[in-house]
């Protein structure tokens, strides 16, 4: 099954079962968060939409009110024209799975059906993928015809190279020029202090951040007992380990570089979205949705 | 120094390599995963890695050490502390195991007013007093040696007792055999110290200091590791208490004996009873009292010279045939030692003694190869005498029954077919007497091959050739003291210088003359013309030349009938089973058919009935006691009281001598062996009284530290338990997400 026919079927799809609230939810959070910087230039009236907290009372068109007794805004092409990139990591590591689905399925699934809601919103949606430097740059686009490709090159992704999250973020930084969005799906496996530097690169560059850090159970739980030789996916020299014995300092390790990451993450005003791959990708969506949009609307 | 106590243990340290093992056989079960979160695990060296390698190696070690206290505490280290003490006093190493070896043989009764075994069983309690609690003690005594002994004690308390219910036996002293039982019993004690406490009487006799080879192999098993510390298992100590021994003054019977081997009916018997006086003090005086069934007979006072031996010879007539008992008993002398005052002598009275003649060629009267012994033996020819003839030849053999006869004569036989000469065999080995006489009938060859058969056949020795002097020899030298030859001892002339000797077998008694063949009467030249020997519990005599005058003149010479009939006599003298016994040895009595079907009553030297249990001797149904503990005599006679059966059982004659045992005695026994010896009850105490000990076993201590490691290591695995429960619990997929 396609990438694109999986999105829909199990994304979408069920998004739509969620209901009105969660769609709601998306679609405000959507429209609510992100203001045009070049408002009253480019007014093209695109429609009208249910008025939320924190719109412009400005944009309240009093006309539909008076007729309706309903508050709907006015809504113009150039201002809810979001450009949102994905920047999707696709580092060997990424490629791991204990049983179910592997990382960067989940991180395809989920960088799809964040295109697909963006898209349909109209905003602009871009995709990067990358390991230790950008393989494929996608510049946001709200065509179908560019989240078609994005697609394409999701699912013809191969897992491979090192991680450098970092370097990657900064290129990417350096080649963003206006405000925009940027979502990182990766298991963050990578420096956290160069991460976060990173990061904090982005925001200076205006760009609104959101990481989600894709991890599988068995990363979490480190079911190994025994003797364990360690095979890395990104050319590591394998190790050879007690499992039973060292698990409990690995978690320590993992919950710590966890807690870096997260505190790395609100310093620098980062959205921090931790999942497992075997989290349902709706209810993650729609628990981070529910959190961007308190939160951006806080904001 | 530290020792191990239990080597058989050793193979419990293999138990230390366990966790070793198990450790690396977990690691080498290694799986292969392939991993994403790397930088984690490379991560841990830097940080947790190497405590955790510690973690791990340090439970490992615990673990090991664990397992390694138990395995050593189990093979009992001990700590020895240098022996270097007080001049003289002896220091115990460890917790003591002793063997207390007792002499309770007759001559530790032996002393005036405080007897010997008193003054051992002091010294024994001082010893005990210098023991402490978790010291064990076995005892062994003489009189028990054979029997199964006792499990060591730790109740010191009831050794005493044991100590001093110890009272003298009548048996024989065996110093060898009692520290051979105490070598063999310290297997079963567990503690490590060992000591080998001789208690005995001070005297000689039972230490066998002759028996060189017994000493020595005694000595290589007492000092068997001479490295090792003195009071280990590997090289006992030996204590010697005995109380000071002082010259004794004592009187005994030492001997009775009669003029005569058989001892017939209504005939006058001197009854010769030796007294020996072993002593350095004045010459005593005393009663000599003999009594015949219980009853005194003769009494008479008697003088002995310190040192000296006297006889006194009594004449009495046993007046009906059967067994009796003659007791010869001093009375009334100043003496150490009682049990040898008295001696007993069980006796048979023949009425007539069953003899087989055997002809090679019969006749009568003077006639025939034995005409001249059958004269002899029953010279009215009525069977009236002592002897009760039955002439036969060798074709008639085969109908006689053997055992209707106690002796048996062959006169110049040629040959007995191999059936007879089996019979002839074990008529012998069961106590008959057979008297052999050659002649010109005899075929040597035969005989060697089927008579002698080398030195196993019941002929005394191989035949040689027949010699035929060039002129005729006599009989020059009769053997003096033996009964059978008894007659002759007093001649003051030589009763054999009428005799001539014209042929004669010379016999090859190569290595048996002197020693198993005796020779009773030899001629001019040397050669033997009568020898004797024991064949199992009978004896055969052979004579050389023939038994009539062919080939001699012997029956012509007065002496020929004191010969003959000594000779005879002598042959079916043998009382079987034996009634002269020894402390330890068994009753045995052999019922007629009748008889064994009826009550056996038996009683001791005091009147107590004794048990005789149902058996066999030889064959034949018998009433068979346990070992006799008592010198005295012992009765048995059937319900009816009609058989009346006596049993004398004497001491040894050597524990009378009461010699005390010198330094050089010790050095020629136990030589080189390191001996503690004391005579005094306070003696032992300085000596062996321990204040403190200067040793003690380890494995306490190494329990404790196994208990104490145990206990680490249990913190240590639950702590890490309660980290993994806590480091999984924390990753449940809520708090995951949350993280």
């Amino acid at each position: 099954m396609s990438l694109q026919a999986s999105v829909q079927e199990e994304i979408l799809e069920r998004l739509g079962n969620v209901g009105v609230t969660a769609r709601q939810a998306v679609e405000s959070i959507l429209s609510g968060r992100h203001r045009s910087v070049h408002r009253g230039l480019s007014v093209e009236f695109a429609g009208h939409r249910p008025y939320q907290p924190g719109d412009d009372l400005r944009h309240l068109d009093w006309k539909v009110f008076a007729r309706t007794d309903r508050y709907d805004v006015r809504v113009y092409e150039e201002e809810t024209r979001l450009r949102a990139t994905i920047v999707v990591d696709c580092s060997g590591s990424m490629e791991y799975s204990s049983g179910g689905m592997t990382k960067l399925r989940y991180a395809r699934m989920l960088a799809a059906a964040l295109g697909f809601l963006m898209v349909r919103q109209k905003d602009a949606v871009g995709m990067v993928l990358c390991d230790t430097e950008i393989r494929e740059h996608l510049l946001p686009s709200s065509r179908m015809s560019n989240l078609w490709a994005m697609l394409d090159h999701l699912e013809s992704a191969k897992p491979g190279g090192e991680t450098s999250l970092a370097d990657v973020l900064d290129t990417l930084a350096d080649r963003c020029a206006r405000h925009g969005l940027i979502i990182i799906i990766t298991d963050a496996f990578d420096e956290v202090d160069r991460l976060v530097q990173s990061l904090k690169h982005l925001r200076f560059r205006k760009q609104e951040i959101r990481l989600y850090q894709i991890c599988d159970p068995h990363e979490e739980t480190f079911p190994f007992g025994g003797m364990v030789e360690f095979v890395g996916m990104e050319n590591e020299p394998r190790l050879r380990m007690d499992g039973d014995r060292i698990r409990s300092v690995y978690q320590e390790a993992l919950a710590e570089h966890r807690r870096q990451l997260a505190e790395g993450c609100h310093d620098v005003g980062v959205q921090f979205e931790p999942c497992r791959t075997d989290d349902d990708l709706a209810m993650v969506l729609i628990r981070t949705l529910s959190h961007l949009a308190v939160g951006g609307q806080r904001r | 120094m530290i020792e191990l106590l239990n080597l058989s243990m050793l193979g419990g340290l293999a138990a230390i390599s366990a966790p070793v093992i198990i450790h690396f056989m977990h690691r080498r079960r290694i799986k292969p995963v392939t991993w994403a979160a790397m930088q984690f695990l490379r991560a841990m060296p830097a940080k947790s890695r190497r405590r955790l390698f510690l973690d791990e190696w340090l439970l490992l070690l615990i673990r090991s050490l664990i397992l390694a206290c138990i395995a050593i505490a189990l093979l009992r280290p001990a700590y020895f502390a240098s022996s270097a003490g007080n001049a003289g006093r002896v220091e115990r190493q460890g917790r003591t195991g002793a063997v207390l070896l007792v002499d309770d043989s007759v001559s530790t009764s032996s002393g005036r007013g405080r007897s010997a075994i008193e003054s051992m069983k002091q010294l024994a309690t001082s010893y005990l007093d210098t023991l402490s609690t978790g010291d064990e003690v076995s005892l062994i005594r003489t009189s028990q040696l054979g029997k199964a002994t006792a499990d060591p004690i730790f109740d010191l308390e009831a050794a005493r007792r044991s100590v001093e219910a110890i009272e003298s036996t009548e048996v024989e002293s065996d110093v060898p055999g009692l520290l051979s039982a105490g070598l063999d019993q310290m297997a079963r004690h567990v503690n490590p110290g060992i000591e080998l406490v001789l208690i005995h009487d001070g005297r000689k006799e039972g230490w066998k200091v002759d028996d060189e080879q017994q000493w020595k192999s005694l000595r290589a098993e007492i000092e068997s590791d001479p490295e090792a510390p003195i009071g280990t298992r590997r090289r006992p100590r030996v204590v010697m208490l005995s109380p000071e021994p002082r010259p004794e003054a004592n009187i005994a019977v030492s001997r009775i004996r009669l003029d005569r081997a058989l001892i017939p009916e209504d005939l006058p018997i001197e009854i010769d009873v030796s007294l020996v006086h072993y002593g350095e003090s004045d010459p005593e005086e005393a009663l000599l009292r003999l009594f015949v069934d219980g009853r005194s007979v003769e009494e008479r006072p008697v003088t002995i010279e310190a040192g000296e031996t006297s006889r006194e010879t009594f004449t009495y007539t046993f007046e009906e045939a059967g067994s009796h008992v003659i007791e010869a008993v001093i009375e009334g002398a100043r003496d150490s030692l009682a049990a040898d005052d008295r001696r007993a002598l069980s006796v048979e009275v023949t009425k007539s003694l069953p003899v087989l003649l055997v002809e090679g060629a019969t006749g009568k009267g003077f006639e025939g190869s034995l005409g001249y012994v059958a004269a002899s033996l029953d010279p009215g020819g009525d069977g009236r005498g002592l002897f009760r003839l039955d002439r036969t030849t060798i074709g008639r053999l085969d109908d006689v029954d053997f055992r209707d006869f106690r002796v048996m004569i062959l006169g110049d036989v040629p040959a007995l077919d191999a059936s007879t000469v089996a019979k002839l065999e074990r008529f012998v080995m069961m106590g008959g007497g057979v008297l052999v006489g050659l002649g010109p009938a005899t075929q040597p060859l035969l005989a060697n091959r089927d008579w002698a058969r080398g030195s196993e056949g019941f002929l005394p020795a191989t035949l040689g050739r027949r010699r035929v002097p060039p002129g005729s020899l006599l009989p020059a030298e009769a053997r003096v003291g033996h009964y059978g030859m008894q007659a002759f001892e007093d001649q003051a002339t030589n009763v054999w210088s009428e005799a001539k000797i014209d042929a004669y077998y010379r016999l090859d008694t190569t290595g048996l003359l002197g020693s198993e063949v005796v020779s009773l009467l030899s001629l001019t030249n040397g050669d033997p013309v009568i020898v004797e020997r024991a064949r199992g519990r009978g004896r055969v005599i052979l004579v050389t030349t023939t038994l009539d005058a062919k080939w001699s003149d012997l029956p012509f010479v007065s002496a020929f009938v004191p010969l003959i009939r000594g000779l005879t006599a002598y042959l079916g003298s043998v009382v079987l089973p034996p009634r002269n016994m020894r402390p330890g040895d068994r009753i045995t009595y052999c019922p007629s058919d009748l008889e064994s079907r009826e009550v056996v009553l038996c009683e001791d030297p005091k009147g107590n009935p004794i048990v005789l249990e149902q058996g066999y001797w030889e064959d034949y149904p018998a009433r068979i006691s346990e070992p006799l503990a008592s010198a005295g005599i012992y009765r048995v006679r059937d319900a009816s009281g009609k058989n009346r059966v006596y049993y004398a059982v004497n001491p040894r004659r050597n524990e009378s001598r009461l010699t005390v045992l010198s330094n050089e005695d010790l050095r020629k026994t136990l030589a080189n062996v390191p001996l503690v010896s004391l005579q005094q009850s306070d003696e032992v105490i300085d000596v062996l009284g321990q204040t403190k000990r200067p040793s003690r076993e380890l494995w306490p201590l190494l329990l404790m530290l196994a208990v104490g490691l145990l206990f680490v290591e249990s913190l240590m695995t639950s702590r890490q338990s309660r980290r993994e429960l806590r480091a999984s619990a924390s990753q449940t997929p809520e708090s995951g997400g949350a993280a």
